[in-house]
């Protein structure tokens, strides 16, 4: 498995990322890279799928803290959905589910679009 | 289950962040072998990789020419994983950890990695001398540490 491959899909005039592997500081440029090339194509409603996401850390986290001001002053969002225990739980523990939507399933995040 | 088999594991590797991952896996699957469950073993994963970024990050600025240390120990009562460097120590005294509300609020990115280590580990100590370390340990009969049996 690559160490991380992230694909995006439009879907509900959001852009839902797709990233595959983990998110470490050995990644998380290409994580930022993302991210930051959906920013410039001024999508502001993000949904990160993370149902293969083994998991993100605090380098990680700091891409989406250092996103998430610039997405709600353009009206968007970052929502996350398909968390595993690990993904949530560091979420959970740092208080990012305040900051962030968390849905059990894509479906869900997507419905609550409309 | 089988009885608890205990005892050591220590490999050295360079300072390069491509071999986090494998270090926290290895420091995963000792969890399991120790006896947690799954989401304790998540925990122990996401604290090792923050403690060995952290040395690599700011023990040796970034160098990836540098060697790191790590020691993983199954004991009867705990699973305990030592982060050893030769480069700039980081004194428990000097630790602020953040305040997670105001962190929030300011929204400024980085600075979490020692809050998460202890908030995943049961204990985190940090020595130094002529080598230092990050010392962590989680306890197999805590309260909250589901799924971790004495045999």
């Amino acid at each position: 498995m690559a160490e991380l491959t992230i694909h995006a899909v439009e879907k509900e005039s959001a852009k839902v990322l797709y990233p595959n592997g983990y998110i470490n500081a050995h990644t998380v440029q290409d994580f930022e890279k993302s991210i930051q090339s959906i920013l410039e194509e001024k999508a502001y409603k993000i949904v990160i799928n993370c149902n293969e996401l083994e998991y993100i850390n605090s380098s990680g986290l700091g891409v989406l803290m250092g996103v998430v001001e610039e997405i709600t002053e353009n009206e968007g969002f970052l929502w996350l959905s398909n968390m595993n225990e690990t993904v949530f739980n560091i979420f959970d523990t740092l208080g990012f589910t305040h900051l962030f939507n968390v849905y059990q399933t894509e479906e869900e995040a997507l419905e609550a679009i409309k | 289950m089988n009885d608890l088999h205990t005892g050591k594991v220590e490999i050295t590797f360079p300072s390069h962040t491509q071999f986090v991952h494998m270090i926290t896996m290895l420091a995963s699957n000792a969890a399991t072998v120790a006896g947690f469950d799954e989401k304790q073993a998540g925990k122990v994963a996401i604290a090792t990789d923050e403690a060995v970024t952290n040395v690599i990050r700011h023990a040796y600025g970034g160098r990836s020419d540098r060697l790191i240390s790590f020691t993983v120990e199954i004991t009867p009562e705990s699973l305990i994983l030592k982060v050893a460097h030769t480069g700039q120590g980081l004194k428990k005294s000097d630790i602020k950890l953040p305040v997670m509300k105001e962190y929030l609020q300011k929204k400024k990115p980085g600075g979490l990695g020692l809050f998460i280590i202890n908030k995943f580990m049961d204990e985190v100590d940090y020595l130094d001398g002529e080598e230092n370390c990050c010392l962590m340990t989680k306890y197999r009969n805590k309260a909250g540490n589901q799924g971790a049996k004495a045999d």
